[in-house]
């Protein structure tokens, strides 16, 4: 797979939670990726739980461009502990 | 048009800042002693202040949500259910609010306490998801899943899960189904008979699991399937399933554990952050603390390890964050 460069050093997660990306290169290039968004093009997993279709998902990326909007399948989502490891 | 490479797509959702999901232990308290267990039992609920500080969190960010998941775990939450609907209340008035934000939200529950009245409320509130595990027909499960006195506790799990079979409640169940040595020669029979009691039910699921070793004090006790005889035990039973018309949960290799996301977060009940509901007392687990005005205290140096997967899009460190933390 291949995935935008950027570390988990340029990750904080602040006090309410939510994601903040420190890298104006990846955010950059983030941005230069979603553009046009195929929201067909997501599917890599099949794990869903969920009943909305799709989720309306934005990437907030610090001080660096607005936050931006994207349609996301929630195929990643799964309430329930079921994974290989745990009870 | 540029075609966005779906990896990256994916890359991009688990930052998204629209999306936040707690999974919540009321207590770690438990009506039940199931002899594999890894959890301590310590401490009581989650106090007073820690609850009005995740109902501040949640209507703090419930203006830019559009996905607010709460998951209930424990212990047994319904030993707390009292919290459990004050913080679901209160996340279900958010949602409907704000109209963006959809709250979805269910429960790790052993069943024995999750009688009609109970399901109706929490339904109510918006949780609708329910996962209750079985060790096998009750002359095997009844020796695995006591209460703390010791005595079984199938029968009632079962009649639970009737009685809500029998009503017109709209929820969903995962029947979870635990694989061990003890149960295998009585489970094809016992999967049947399940089976066929919730098929044509599309409110109910089945997820057949092995017991594992997760920290117990009997962890050396348990007879664990491995291997071959686990993935034809496996086979077999999925196609029970399968052929009686019940929806077969099998999140296989591409399972994205909850843990790996950047924007779940497990609430203990004495308001400590983990990242795992496994090793609840693990170092490179406690990744901050719940403060009282409605904020997370992160220790970012703590957190970073668990985000590698997302990061990366490595599929191990996403199937378990926890597995790959090299010191654990």
């Amino acid at each position: 797979m291949s995935t935008l460069e950027f570390s988990t050093d340029d990750l904080v997660i602040n006090e309410d939670g939510r994601v903040e990306i420190n890298n104006s290169a990846f955010a950059k290039g983030l941005i230069d990726h979603v553009k046009g968004l195929d929201p067909g093009t997501v599917g890599l997993f099949d794990n869903c739980n969920c009943s909305k279709d799709k989720v309306i998902s934005r990437v907030a990326l610090k001080g660096v461009v607005p936050a931006l909007k994207l349609k996301l399948d929630p195929g990643t989502v799964g309430l329930f502990d079921n994974c290989n490891c745990s009870h | 048009m540029y075609r966005v490479d779906s990896s990256q797509e994916l890359q991009v959702s688990f930052f998204s800042n629209q999306t936040l999901e707690l999974i919540v232990l009321p207590t770690e308290q438990c009506n039940f002693r199931c002899t594999y267990c890894y959890e301590k039992f310590i401490g009581r609920f989650l106090s007073k202040e820690s609850v009005d500080s995740i109902k501040m969190l949640i209507s703090k960010r419930a203006p830019e949500l559009s996905q607010l998941r709460i998951g209930w775990f424990g212990g047994e939450p319904l030993l707390a259910k009292e919290i459990v609907y004050e913080i679901s209340n209160h996340a279900l008035q958010e949602a409907k609010r704000y109209k963006n934000l959809l709250f979805e939200s269910g429960m790790s529950t052993n069943g024995y306490l999750l009688d009609l009245e109970t399901a109706k409320r929490l339904i109510e509130y918006g949780v609708n998801e329910f996962q209750i595990s079985l060790d096998g027909p009750s002359e095997i499960h009844n020796k695995t899943r006591v209460k703390k006195d010791g005595t079984g506790t199938f029968d009632k799990i079962y009649s639970n899960l009737l009685e809500l079979k029998n009503s017109s409640l709209l929820f969903k169940i995962n029947i979870r189904i635990h694989m061990s040595k003890e149960a295998s020669s009585y489970l094809d029979a016992f999967v049947a008979s399940v089976s066929e009691e919730f098929s044509n039910d599309d409110r109910f699921r089945i997820f057949l699991k092995t017991i594992d070793q997760l920290g117990g004090d009997n962890d050396e006790d348990i007879g664990i399937i491995t291997g071959d005889e686990k993935v034809e035990l496996e086979h077999r039973l999925s196609n029970i399933v399968k052929k009686n018309n019940v929806e077969l949960i099998n999140p296989g290799s591409s399972y994205i554990c909850y843990a790996a996301r950047p924007t779940s977060f497990v609430i203990r009940h004495n308001g400590n952050l983990v990242k795992c509901t496994i090793g609840l007392d693990d170092e490179e687990n406690q990744i901050g603390k719940l403060t009282d005005d409605g904020k997370l205290e992160i220790y970012q140096h703590k957190m970073r390890p668990w985000l590698e997967g997302a990061v990366k899009l490595d599929r191990g460190k996403l199937q378990c964050p926890r597995r790959t933390l090299s010191s654990l």
